[in-house]
């Protein structure tokens, strides 16, 4: 009776369990890796309809980030700026930009925006689920600064993500603050002070303020009430 | 358990369901019981359905005899076809997610930011809901311009903060998705510019008004009467109409019989320590009912009986219904409707004998006058009662005490005269129990300058300081909806109208049907029907056209009171509506718009408001700023102010006239003689759905009854013995409820409809309620239930003698009665709880109730039994078995003095901790918590196939119990939502953690955790959790229909943005509003002051802050002062299911009533 399996197949059982080990680690991994949102999130960058330069405005011109994003402080959502917060200025400033073609549909001679002028169609990047419950005011009056979340928007041509903001990232910080001492955490990194200039500066904390903001800022940290880490907390 | 008691019954045969339990059955009757099954223990195929959360099973759609018509209708799937899209769509899932990052989103920003808005951050407007007896102030949240949420204006006097079940529900019918959204000609869609030349057209057929009628709901406010005096003014002959089928018609021509044209009496309940409601359901309807309500509970707050037991107030109800203010009551008389005037009658002249009338009423000469007319062919049926009501009204009254009494409007306007008679004879209108108030009060402006006019000589209009077109609006003396309908109707018939406006009410379908409304219509040339929806009018109208909602247009409104209130919208007309007052404007020619109408109304008309400042301060208070009520004294000339005065002198006259004229009305009064054979059926507006005007509203259709606990359905009620007698075998079954279906007659008209038992009706007497079985109220509303309009007398009398024979049928009613029913109200202690001995064997009955003199015998009655007592303000563990736990180790089970889970591991929670206190004694079942938490928490409704099912999803259900004699039974009231147990068992056996505690002690539910095992709604043991067996939200828009997209359209701008809407397959329950918990900590945050030591009353869940009574207290347990640790510190705050020692963070106050020593 002839052979049904060949010879080398003999070799399978010796293969295989090293072979699917390094498989099961390697779709482990892809799994942990490509699955999670510092890999589908990270770097979302999509294009938007106004080319729209945070460089520039916030970067280089030095824009405070409330001119724009007006309700930070107030409200749940740091808003996005209506149009006419952008005709204040384009009205005057390079309004032949080739650039602002959308915002110049919107509006009539005067620069006003026009009665039917549609809603600029902003792509969202930073994006919590809707079961999640952020609060921007919440954050920004303890001294949670805009870069913390959002990273180095002053040098972003065009806004990428550059946090993860998944349920994980925003307990690290939460836990964080709570254990400072212990984890040998610098409060100082993500604590700032409640100046209201410190919190949109996008330098920190390699700014020359930041030493001598240290102990101040452990001794906040300590007296502080500790960020949620419960359900309720952000879920309802 | 009742449970295993009742695996002892004698089963019964299914088929007799009336028949008792055989003699010698073991089983125990069970004090408090849901239903007449209850008590008697359930027929053989209810054995399973006590405390059985799913009788049906778990998947009863794919079991069911008659699947694929119950899968058609909830539009569940087979096994293989979920089977199928679960492979298809973990197939998508696959491909998807491999290679989409996520649906691309926009944020769309505003072009032009309003300045108030800040997105995020909810506004409140102060507007007013212009109800069916006047205004009711109310603050509206919106959502970046969508109103999401309806609550009380504690400014308004009609309101004081609060709210009732309709008003909560109005924000949905805004959203409705079957309103018109275009003119309709003869059932064609059409324009408003077709319609406005053929109106122009119309009218002009029209000279002179000739011809012309307007049909309106009610006189409206200060504007709508200013257009309609022009109207009547340029139009001379045109006729107006107003119809509001639940306008407190008799209870005004009560007033203006013994007060005279114009007057009304207002009761102030918490003065008075006896109330007696005659008919009066003045909990949950009529006019000023939050008031009363508030006033009411006032005389048995918790602090009022903790300390003095004996000056807690004392309410009677005399009722043909069982109402929920029957159920408030400590002694309730039945009587069929048309006797109730007799038991006034009897009761008057019983006080009278004892009390004269006072000097003003015409003393002595007028107190035999009216003695005579009360005793005269006239026999007392309950002389007992009667006496005992008598001594105990005296005796109070001698006492300095207040008295009211509180005639319902079923009862004609010479029983409400004879009510204010009687309380002018208790002195109440001395102590301030009940005042005399004038008319509509114009404003305070306007009365100086009319005096002072007159002081010089002018010539002031007839009726004081009102302006003459107020006068017009309200005629007096006032002319009752069914009066100007029948009008309306002869005129028709008579051909005399030509073109009839009829701007909201629905007299086609909500009139009685003797009228024949319908028909008479039809004869005119032009109908132009304006409503929210193509109603029946709408149908068989020339023209139908959309009409506002009042959140969406400018108004006025006048409440019930006399304040004035502006109606501010709070969004455009969502389908290009127009208001009435729009119309009406057309109809008169003026060309001003709504806004500016009511402007120059509030500053020229009223000259109460002076310039645009002050105008903008009464749209944020919502209502004119001076008190608006004029009480007016029963002393000629001693008024407060000219205005009053001048009033006074009149009603002086009037009143030394009317018990003359009063005791003349009540001999004409013929008491009824109900039988078995010829019974008496009273009408009644439904609970739920009114007249029928909210039977398209989802919410409402499956509210249940407060009593009878039907809900999309209505149904004939009487008590068990006319049943009995009739033959009539109606009963639970499984969820539902078969009921036997009648033929009732009334005059030369039959209905058929099915009987629903409800224990406590008065004998020989049916109840039905009007509003149901709409045909062309919409998608929710079509064909529910069975039409009571077409046997409704046509004289508006709620009452009338009718036939009744059975027609062989059972039909399915549905009642949530049996619905999360716990283990009996009556439970006995588990038995191995007394196995283990822990001293708890004593009866801890779910809802503790006593009496006065039970309480002051025993002051910790209600701790009796429990593991945990209240002690210096806490509920604490008494010492003797806290030294156990204190010992060390843990014992082993079975060991005595330990309760079921061990207290030693408890977490002892520091800080700021939630928790609510639920007062049962002033709760009176009104359901305006439950509708205000479907509105604030997004909780969608099910339908009716599925609360057949026991699905529904409330949060907050109000369990009805019974106790006592089958016929006169007591109803109890317990609303229980999710108790918030700090040893919940709901959450150590779900699988994910997707509910655990805070640190705050909130029992939180993570719905993106949940994955649907169901396991803690199994484990919780007063059945609190709901499961979302289907999208019932229609969050999925992949899957749904085009319509079912168009229909959310709407229906999505509701929802509260600050609450998950859930998907389903997750639990849900109450959260004690945490999103409110959540936006009180940011606040305080961006306020820079502490989150964690929020003040009291920072937070108020919505069922707190709609509740009329203010049973319910939410706050930090572990600040003394807070209310609810105040609530709780009472001797009769007790746990639930104590000893299970889960320590809800939710108790509730004993129920304390207070009968009278000689009714027992």
């Amino acid at each position: 009776m002839a052979q049904i399996f060949p010879r080398w197949t003999n070799e399978i059982p010796k293969v295989a369990p090293p072979v699917l080990g390094v498989l099961g680690a390697f779709a482990t991994f892809a799994v942990w890796f490509w699955f999670s949102p510092y890999h589908t999130d990270v770097g979302y960058q999509p294009e938007q309809p106004i080319p729209y330069s945070h460089k520039l405005h916030a970067g280089d011109m030095g824009m405070d980030c409330r001119y724009c994003h007006t309700n930070v402080e107030v409200s749940p959502h740091a808003g996005v700026p209506p149009t006419q917060t952008c005709l204040n200025c384009h009205n005057m400033v390079r309004k032949d930009s080739p650039k602002l073609g959308w915002l110049r549909k919107q509006k009539d001679d005067k620069g006003y925006p026009l009665a039917d002028a549609k809603s600029t169609p902003w792509k969202r990047i930073h994006k919590v689920p809707d079961y999640a419950y952020f609060d921007h005011s919440a954050h920004v009056t303890v001294g949670v600064g805009c870069k913390s979340c959002h990273g180095r928007i002053d040098q972003m041509v065009v806004v990428r993500q550059v946090q993860p903001l998944s349920m994980g990232w925003c307990l690290e910080c939460h836990r964080n603050i709570r254990h400072f001492e212990d984890l040998g955490f610098e409060p100082a990194d993500v604590l700032r002070p409640l100046d209201k200039v410190s919190i949109t500066d996008m330098n920190w904390p390699e700014h020359e303020s930041y030493d001598a903001w240290k102990a101040p800022a452990r001794d906040r940290a300590k007296k502080l009430k500790p960020p949620t880490v419960e359900c309720s907390g952000c879920h309802r | 358990m009742t449970k295993l008691d009742l695996l002892n019954v004698d089963l019964v045969d299914a088929t007799d369901s009336n028949a008792d339990v055989s003699e010698g059955a073991v089983r125990e009757e069970p004090k408090f019981w849901r239903s007449l099954d209850h008590k008697r223990g359930y027929d053989q195929t209810l054995v399973w359905a006590d405390a059985n959360e799913f009788p049906y099973g778990p998947a009863p759609e794919a079991f069911a005899e008659d699947a694929d018509e119950v899968l058609g209708k909830s539009g569940g799937f087979q096994r293989r076809e979920a089977l199928k899209l679960m492979g298809a769509s973990m197939a998508l899932a696959g491909v998807t997610t491999g290679c989409v990052r996520r649906p691309e989103e926009l944020i769309l920003p505003y072009v032009k930011q309003p300045e108030e808005i800040i997105p995020g951050v909810p506004n409140f407007y102060a507007t007013a809901f212009p109800g069916p007896h006047g205004a009711v102030g109310v603050v509206v949240e919106s959502h970046e311009g969508r109103p999401t949420k309806v609550e009380g204006n504690p400014d308004h006097p009609g309101s004081m903060g609060k709210t009732d079940r309709h008003h909560q529900a109005e924000v949905l019918e805004m959203y409705d998705p079957d309103r018109t959204r275009e003119p309709w000609e003869k059932g064609v869609r059409s324009t408003w510019a077709k319609f406005d030349d053929s109106l122009k057209e119309a009218l002009v057929a029209c000279p002179g008004g000739n011809g012309l009628a307007i049909l309106l709901d009610q006189p409206g406010g200060p504007t709508r009467q200013r257009v309609l005096h022009k109207i009547k003014t340029d139009l001379p002959q045109a006729q107006v109409y107003f119809y509001e089928p639940l306008a407190a018609d008799n209870t005004v021509k009560g007033a203006e019989m013994a007060f005279g044209p114009g007057q009304r009496v207002h009761l102030d309940l918490s003065k008075a320590a006896r109330i007696v409601a005659v008919d009066s359901d003045f909990v949950t309807e009529g006019p000023d009912q939050l008031r009363l309500a508030a006033g009411f509970a006032a005389g048995r707050r918790h602090d009022v009986v903790t300390k003095n037991p004996d000056a807690m107030n004392r309410l009677y109800a005399i009722e043909a219904n069982f109402s929920s203010t029957g159920a408030s009551a400590d002694h309730r008389l039945r009587v069929p409707r048309g006797q109730i005037g007799d038991a006034l009658k009897a009761l008057t002249a019983a006080v009278l004998g004892r009390r004269p009338l006072p000097e003003s009423f015409g003393g002595a000469a007028a107190t035999s006058a009216i003695i005579s007319a009360c005793t005269t062919g006239f026999q007392a049926s309950n002389p007992k009662f009667i006496q005992a009501l008598t001594n105990d009204l005296i005796a109070s009254v001698n006492a300095g005490k207040g008295a009211a009494i509180v005639v319902g409007e079923a009862q004609p306007p010479e029983v409400h005269a004879l009510g204010h008679l009687l309380n002018a004879a208790l002195g109440s209108f001395d102590n301030g129990v009940a005042s005399v108030t004038a008319g509509v009060a114009a404003s305070k402006a306007k009365v100086d300058a009319f005096f002072a006019d007159k002081a010089e000589g002018g010539e002031g209009e007839v009726e004081g300081a009102e302006p003459a077109h107020w006068a017009f609006a309200r005629p007096t003396p006032h002319v009752g909806s069914f009066e100007h309908l029948k009008a309306l109707t002869d005129a028709l018939n008579g051909g005399k109208v030509k073109v009839l406006l009829i701007l909201g009410p629905n007299p086609a379908f909500s009139a009685p049907g003797g009228l024949k409304f319908g028909e008479a219509m039809a004869k005119a040339g032009t109908v132009v029907h304006a409503g929210l929806r193509m109603n029946e009018t709408g149908a068989a109208a020339t023209w139908h056209v959309p009409l506002t909602h009042w959140l969406e247009a400018w108004d006025d409104a006048i409440a019930w009171d006399g304040s004035v209130s502006i109606v501010q919208p709070l969004i455009a007309p969502l389908h290009g509506a127009r208001s009435a007052l729009e119309m009406l404007s057309a109809v008169a020619g003026i060309k001003t718009k709504a806004h500016d109408l009511v402007k120059e109304t509030w500053m020229k008309d009223l000259g109460s408001v002076a310039d645009d400042k002050a105008w903008r301060k009464a749209l944020h208070l919502g209502l004119l700023p001076e008190k608006a009520r004029r009480d007016v004294p029963l002393a000629a000339g001693e008024g407060a102010d000219a205005y009053t005065s001048y009033i006074s002198g009149r009603v002086a006259g009037v009143v030394a006239e009317a018990p003359s004229k009063i005791g003349g009305a009540l001999k004409a009064l013929k008491p009824t003689a109900p039988s078995a054979q010829a019974l008496e059926v009273a009408f009644k507006a439904d609970f739920k759905v009114a007249d029928g005007r909210y039977a398209n509203n989802a919410w409402l259709q499956e509210m249940p009854d407060s009593m009878s606990k039907l809900c999309w359905d209505n149904a004939l009620l009487m008590g068990p013995k006319l049943a009995n007698d009739l033959g009539i075998r109606s009963h639970v079954f499984k969820n539902s409820y078969q009921a036997d279906e009648v033929r009732l007659t009334v005059g030369d008209t039959t209905v058929v409809l099915p009987v629903f038992m409800l224990p406590g009706v008065a004998a020989d007497t049916a109840v039905v309620a009007v509003g149901y079985g709409r045909t062309k109220a919409g998608y929710i509303g079509d064909n529910v239930g069975v039409d009571a309009w077409s046997i409704f007398p046509v004289d508006g009398k709620a009452f009338a003698s009718a036939k009744l024979e059975r027609t062989g049928r059972q039909i399915e009613l549905c009642s949530t009665q049996e619905h999360f029913a716990l283990e009996g109200a009556d439970r006995k202690p588990l038995q191995d709880l007394e196995q283990l001995n822990v001293g708890l064997q004593e009866k801890r009955p779910l809802f503790i109730t006593g009496t006065v003199e039970e309480y002051k015998a025993d002051r910790d009655f209600a701790q009796k039994g429990s593991l945990r007592v209240v002690s210096a303000g806490k509920l604490v563990e008494p010492p003797e078995r806290r030294a156990v736990t204190a010992a060390g180790a843990r014992p082993a089970p079975g060991r005595p003095d330990r309760p079921i889970q061990p207290t030693d591991d408890v977490f002892e929670y520091d800080g700021q901790q939630w928790g609510m206190a639920i007062d049962l004694t002033t709760c009176t079942g009104c359901h305006a918590c439950v509708m205000a938490c479907q509105s604030e928490n997004n909780i969608p409704i099910v339908g009716r196939d599925q609360v057949l099912f026991g699905r529904e999803l409330h949060w907050i259900r109000i369990d009805r119990y019974y106790v006592g004699d089958t016929d006169e039974p007591e109803a109890l009231q317990h609303p229980i939502n999710c108790l918030h147990c700090e040893n919940a068992p709901c959450e150590p056996v779900c699988p994910v953690a997707a509910t655990v505690h805070d640190s705050e002690g909130v029992n939180g539910m993570i719905y993106n955790r949940c994955i649907g095992t169901r396991y803690c709604a199994n484990n919780c043991p007063v059945k609190v959790r709901r499961f979302n067996y289907f999208d019932f939200s229609k969050t999925a828009h992949f899957a749904l229909s085009d319509e079912e997209k168009r229909r959310n359209k709407t229906i999505e701008m509701q929802r509260n943005p600050d609450v998950t809407v859930r998907f389903r397959g997750v639990i849900e329950k109450c959260s004690y509003c945490y999103q409110r918990i959540n936006e009180a900590k940011m606040k305080a945050k961006r306020a820079g002051q502490d989150s964690k030591n929020l003040p009291d009353g920072a937070i108020v869940p919505a069922c707190g802050q709609s509740c009329p009574t203010d049973a319910i207290a939410f706050g930090n347990i572990n600040d003394p002062e807070s209310r609810v640790s105040k609530m709780k510190a009472t001797d009769r705050n007790y746990e639930m299911l104590s000893e299970l020692n889960i320590r809800p963070r939710t108790t509730y106050l004993a129920r304390i009533r207070n009968p009278y020593k000689e009714l027992g």
